[in-house]
Parts: structure tokens; C-alpha cells; sequence
């Protein structure tokens, strides 16, 4: 892994001010310290943005929202069968993984068996 | 402790902290083998940094058995995997164990089916799986022994 600094942004302000060019964010990991490892991805600095207030699932006229670090399987116990085909992979993987971020990727399953619907 | 930002938790664990009873399978969120708890939650420290879990609690396969010395008991899903049969070589156990922990906590275990898919990101090699299953319904209706 190349190396980088690390720092934990404690509100969205802080977060945004270090955005740019070689900046990642660093949010349940599964996919960015993979990339890291393979040097795939080589940010010159990581910033861990687990701290925000971003949670939550919450359904209104205007439609679904999510909270940016939302976790997968909370997102799927909060919602009905049939409302959101998911494709999530295993289920330890969901639990650290932020939902925005595996929509982003467009991930797909990795390990069977493959889910098809939440619940 | 103090870490180089690129080092996770499973290389902090391992060979800072020399508690190797958490695995290096494939290293790449793949196996499961290097499951640990941060906070209770399963998570799989092979991609986690540590870092990342500065002032959080993480419990390894070392810290599931309560008392010390004589007194020391094991957890009770340690217990029902050895009743159980639950593993061959071992190299998953580890993994297994603190998942199969999470899962019960979860209540991820009303069917065999929904105890399996919620193991589905522990992989063994040898075929233990018939076993685990046993071993995890064991806890579940808290007739474990440890």
C-alpha cells in the first residue's frame, strides 16, 4: 500500500474542506483499503468519515432516503420485501459496508448466495 | 499505539499486539477468517485499518472465554463448536466463531436456511458446515454447555 495520512473528519464541514484531488473517504472500507492494497487506488490522503450524523432510512412523499453511511443490512431490515432489489454480497460485508457506496460501485455479488430482494 | 495508517487491524492484532488467534486467510475480505467484533459488530479486520477503530472496542477470538485461570470458562459457542464437531483444520474457527457470536446476537438464526446465509462470508474448506449449523442452533436455544 503507498503511503498517505489519515485523518477523521467529526463534521461534513471538515469533510469538505479536505476534498480534492487525492483525497478519498474512507466509509465502511470494504471496497477502498481493497483497491488500497492493490494499489488500484493510491489516495494521497484518507479521510475516515464514520463520525457524521449520515444515518438513517426514512421514506416520505418525495421518496427514500438514505443516509450516506447507512449500513446495508439496516437498509434491508427497514424496508419491505420487493421496494429495492439490493444484489448485497455477504452478509459481514453489508455490516461494514455503507449502502451509498455499493450503489456508487454498481457491486455486484461476489459470494453466493446471492439475494434478491430486501427484507 | 502507535501505527502506520496503512497497517488494519488484522496486521495490528497479529503481529503488533501478537494476538494470532484471529486469521490471515485470504487478506482481502474474501474467507471470513479474520472476523473480529468492533463495537460488538462484526466486521472483517483484514479491511479495516486500524485507524479507523481508534477509541472503539474490538474483541478477538481471545476474548470470548470469561474468568481466568481455573475458573476460566469457555464462551458457549466455543463450547458447541467442540461439541458439534464444528471444524476440521481450524484455520476458519476463529472466524467462525466470532461470526456464528454476532449472528445469534442478530437473530439471524430462525431457520437453518437464514443461519446459513447469514454465515454465507465464513468460508471452510473442509466442509464443516453441517456442524457449525448445529452448533450455532445449539446457542441459540442456549443449550450450550460453556
Amino acid at each position: 500500500m503507498r503511503p498517505y495520512d489519515f485523518t477523521v473528519a467529526n463534521t461534513v464541514a471538515e469533510a469538505l474542506g479536505r476534498a480534492g484531488e487525492g483525497t478519498s473517504y474512507l466509509a465502511g472500507g470494504t471496497t477502498l483499503v481493497d483497491l488500497m492494497k492493490l494499489e488500484v487506488m493510491t489516495p494521497g490522503r484518507v479521510v475516515d468519515v464514520n463520525r457524521l450524523p449520515m444515518r438513517g432510512v426514512r421514506q416520505d412523499d418525495e421518496g427514500l432516503h438514505v443516509g450516506a453511511l447507512e449500513r446495508t443490512p439496516h437498509l434491508e431490515h427497514d424496508l419491505r420485501p420487493g421496494e429495492l432489489v439490493t444484489g448485497v454480497t455477504v452478509p459481514r460485508l453489508g455490516w461494514a459496508r455503507r449502502r451509498p457506496g455499493v450503489i456508487g460501485h454498481a457491486d455486484q455479488p461476489r459470494s453466493s448466495p446471492a439475494r434478491s430482494g430486501a427484507r | 499505539m502507535r501505527i502506520d495508517p496503512r497497517v488494519t487491524l488484522l496486521d495490528a492484532l497479529r503481529d503488533r499486539l501478537h494476538l494470532t488467534g484471529t486469521k490471515k486467510g485470504c487478506d482481502r475480505g474474501q474467507c471470513g477468517a479474520c472476523t473480529v467484533h468492533v463495537d460488538g459488530r462484526r466486521v472483517l479486520s483484514c479491511l479495516t485499518l486500524t485507524a479507523s477503530v481508534q477509541g472503539r472496542s474490538v474483541t478477538t477470538i481471545e476474548g470470548l472465554a470469561r474468568g481466568h485461570g481455573r475458573s476460566q470458562r469457555l464462551h458457549p459457542m466455543q463450547q458447541a463448536f467442540i461439541d458439534h464437531d464444528g471444524f476440521q483444520c481450524g484455520s476458519c474457527t476463529s472466524g467462525q466463531i466470532m461470526s456464528a457470536v454476532a449472528v445469534v446476537a442478530e437473530g439471524n438464526t430462525r431457520s437453518d436456511g437464514q443461519i446459513r446465509e447469514a454465515m454465507c462470508g465464513n468460508i471452510c474448506r473442509c466442509g464443516a458446515y453441517e456442524n457449525i449449523v448445529k452448533a450455532v442452533k445449539t446457542v441459540r436455544d442456549g443449550k450450550a454447555a460453556g
